[in-house]
């Protein structure tokens, strides 16, 4: 049966693995394990008991152990330096928070990119409008496509010349078949405005890949109904690269680099909380228990013998509106507003 | 002629044979143009003179220069800065970029140095600058830090905030960024704590005095320069004698062709740069003249390869009593004067008469009358024709942490504008951050 419990064990020998993995090499591990690693080495525990003992790592101890505190690697191995944006609370003296990779770290992060029913083919266009300065995602895409055979079109975010216009004119003039993107909606609208073409009719355009920005399944559904258009999901931040991957438009994968937990104090057990993050695999920044900020719903499929868990994000914990015994995310209002004739997803 | 230099000469002939071959068969640009020359060998590099040369207007408005049945791995197009946008589709593999890294580590000692670290605060938008520096430098084990160019994301004053807090060993950057950010950081004492080792440029002209204002500020780290177009995918690079030399390899020729398309083989003459890229690519271009004027330089840093001085775009140039005048050259005189600032703009007025807008050094104790007196002083005869000079005081020109419209060490030319859009555009930064 595919359910938490299954989940649970199916990663426990993992997730263990990991722990003694960094309590060995990681200096700011090595102090937070320590009440773990004994549990390890006594006799029976229960998995709950082991994350009993596992502190969570919060953005403010990133901040404090870097640059060298969470290294898993020597110092020589680090070959890039990422941040997040900050856009959720302002660029300067933000709550931003920064990552290393190792070249097997990026290597890792590259091939979750792009998962392979995208079947991208040699020759077609993907456009980046993703910011290329400080965060992986641009990157990560940029190289995982160019790998994939795709002809690659930095027009970048941010940028001072790269516009909603700039990239709506590209995409229609190169025949793109792939948009990278942080909000498409956006994007389609200052388009259409300033241009009188609905990108979401543009003939080639199939898949638009969004990152940064939980979208609800709702609304993807509504899109590909409506315009035969997919708008695909990734669950990722800067600190990890892409951890949620798009199984197809309703859907997305926890990706198997990644065990997730959802953090939810009043409901224990309840599948909908704030997403928990391990990276089972990175070197260079390499955290576990990491509380993300992020609220989500997880479920669990059983596909060719293997537990799966599904994602879906529904935005940040600061965001959310206190509804009697629920929360209100923007998600939810784009539910109530998507298919309301005139009405833009903005 | 030494002898490695003169096999680097027979590889790029055996080169430019293939590549022609290649390009007349299959470029829709070079079919149409090389017609009459499908099939012929070239045997010697003198010779390739008799092909037809390609313009910028080849690419604009002539059919693709794409191979025919190739996919190229990326599209790209150039800033714009200096004319209409055209197209590029350069190699962007990882084993070019490989290449490259080992070619920057070569060049610029980062290993032998030490470089640990670098911010790249160059552009990654629709250019493949950013993203091939990116993964030269971390092929040569260096950890990259993208800080990007006129990014909003990563703006100026976060990437100084983070130049601060990362201290990387090495910046590769504009010119422009270069001095602005070595402004800012000496002004608040952080230079020497920082402890930038290297340091690299692209996409200006440079001045001779600029050079050494930029080692100067940031606490005399070594300075590495690179000239090259999008669409070209290919360049220069500078020696420590500040002159640039063609790379030593053969994939790349150069020309310098006089105003009557002849070579130029003396070292006075400025001429146009023109470019045979004979790399295996999507997009070859032969004979292209990219529109740069230069003159060949005799070089004492030791290289076999030859040497230019780069003056600017030709567009970039003034015409003034039979004499071109390029904003390099006024540059170099004002940041001659220490009591000069960094930033200054130098100006075309509506009568063509010419305006030098600048701003006093961080520590210059003369007064505004007394600076403006001595640049003009500085001016010689055939500059004569700069007429006025303003003085600001340090940081009044623009905001040193704006995103600067356009590059520097060139003119605004307000010939036919209005009047009343002088101030507009006058405006150096197209977005003004607080400072």
């Amino acid at each position: 049966m595919a359910d938490k419990i299954s989940y649970e064990l199916q990663n426990s020998t993992l997730l263990i693995q990991r722990i003694q993995d960094l309590a060995n090499k990681s200096a700011f591990y090595k102090r937070l394990l320590r009440r773990a690693l004994l549990l390890i080495q006594g006799q029976e525990f229960s998995l709950q008991e082991l994350l009993d003992k596992i502190p969570f790592t919060l953005k403010e101890d990133l901040r404090r152990g870097y640059p060298k505190g969470f290294l898993a690697c020597p110092w020589e191995e680090i070959t890039a330096y990422f941040e997040s944006s900050g856009t959720s609370s302002g660029s300067i003296n933000s709550s931003r928070t920064m990552s290393l990779k190792t070249v097997d770290d990026l290597i890792r992060d590259h091939k979750r990119r792009v998962p392979n029913f995208l079947g991208v083919d040699r020759g077609q266009v993907a456009v980046i409008n993703l910011p290329y300065a400080l965060t992986s995602s641009a990157h990560g895409f940029h190289q995982a496509l160019q790998d994939s055979g795709a002809v690659i079109v930095s027009v970048d975010q941010g940028q001072v010349l790269s516009s909603y216009s700039r990239t709506g004119d590209l995409l229609t003039s190169l025949d793109a078949r792939i948009l990278v993107t942080s909000n498409p909606f956006l994007l389609r609208d200052v388009y259409l405005y300033d241009s009188g073409i609905d990108l979401f009719e543009a003939a080639y355009l199939e898949h638009i890949l969004v990152v940064g920005v939980p979208i609800s399944k709702k609304t993807r559904l509504e899109v590909k109904e409506r315009y035969g258009k997919n708008i695909l999901p990734y669950y990722g931040l800067s600190e990890f690269g892409a951890v949620g991957v798009p199984a197809s438009v309703n859907k997305m994968l926890v990706h198997e680099d990644f065990y997730i937990e959802i953090h939810n104090p009043d409901r224990p057990e309840s599948l909908t909380g704030e997403i928990v993050i391990w990276d089972l695999y990175s070197r260079g920044s390499p955290l576990i228990r990491y509380q993300t900020g992020d609220v989500g719903e997880v479920s669990y499929q059983e596909v060719d013998g293997k537990i799966r868990c599904y994602l879906e994000v529904y935005g940040r914990l600061k965001e959310a509106i206190p509804d009697n015994e629920k929360y209100l995310f923007p998600v939810d209002f784009q539910d109530i507003l998507v298919g309301v004739p005139g009405v833009s997803l903005l | 002629m030494n002898g490695l230099w003169v096999d680097v000469l027979e590889q790029r002939l055996q080169r430019f044979n293939h590549v022609f071959q290649l390009v007349a068969n299959h470029s829709p640009l070079y079919k149409t143009k090389y017609a009459h020359l499908r099939g012929h060998q070239f045997d010697c590099l003198e010779s390739i003179q008799a092909i037809p040369l390609t313009s910028r207007a080849d690419l604009l408005n002539g059919n693709s220069y794409l191979l025919m049945g190739t996919h190229p791995q990326g599209y790209f197009e150039s800033s714009g800065t200096s004319g209409s946008v055209l197209h590029a589709y350069p190699d962007i593999s990882f084993e070019k970029a490989q290449a490259f890294g080992s070619y920057l580590d070569l060049w610029m000692g980062l290993t032998s140095a030490k470089i640990e670290s670098a911010a790249v605060a160059l552009a990654y938008e629709m250019t493949p600058i950013g993203m091939r520096f990116q993964q030269a430098l971390q092929s040569c084990g260096v950890m990259v830090i993208p800080t990007g160019l006129r990014s909003t994301v990563c703006s100026p004053q976060r990437t100084l905030e983070i130049i601060c807090r990362t201290k990387p060993q090495a910046i590769f950057s504009r010119p422009l960024e270069l001095l602005r950010y070595g402004d800012v950081l000496e002004s608040e004492g952080k230079i020497k704590e920082i402890g930038v080792q290297k340091l690299f440029y692209l996409g200006e002209t440079m001045s001779e005095q600029k050079w050494r204002r930029i080692e100067q500020v940031w606490g005399n780290a070594d300075l590495y320069g690179h000239y090259g177009l999008t669409e070209v995918d290919a360049g220069l690079h500078t020696c420590l004698l500040k002159n640039y030399h063609e790379p030593l390899n053969p994939f790349v020729h150069f020309e310098l062709l006089d105003k009557n398309c002849n070579e130029i083989t003396g070292n006075t003459e400025a001429g146009e740069i023109v470019i045979s890229t004979l790399h295996e690519a999507a997009a070859p271009l032969l004979r292209y003249q990219t529109g740069d004027l230069a003159r060949r330089v005799k070089c004492a840093c030791g290289s076999k390869a030859p040497a230019y001085q780069i003056l600017g775009r030709k567009q970039d140039g003034v015409q003034f009593l039979g004499q071109t005048i390029f904003p390099y050259q006024i540059e170099n005189i004002i940041f001659s004067i220490p009591e000069v600032g960094n930033e200054y703009q130098l100006v075309i007025e509506g009568g063509g008469d010419i305006s030098i807008r600048i701003e006093k050094a961080i520590d210059c104790s003369i007064s505004k009358a007394q600076l403006e007196e001595k640049v003009m002083h500085a001016i010689p005869h055939f500059l004569k024709q700069i007429t006025s000079v303003e003085v600001y005081e340090w940081g009044a020109i623009a905001h040193k942490l704006g995103i600067a419209k356009k590059k520097g060490a060139q003119f605004v030319d307000l010939r036919g504008s209005k009047a009343e859009d002088r101030s507009k555009e006058l405006c150096i930064n197209v977005i003004d951050f607080a400072f």
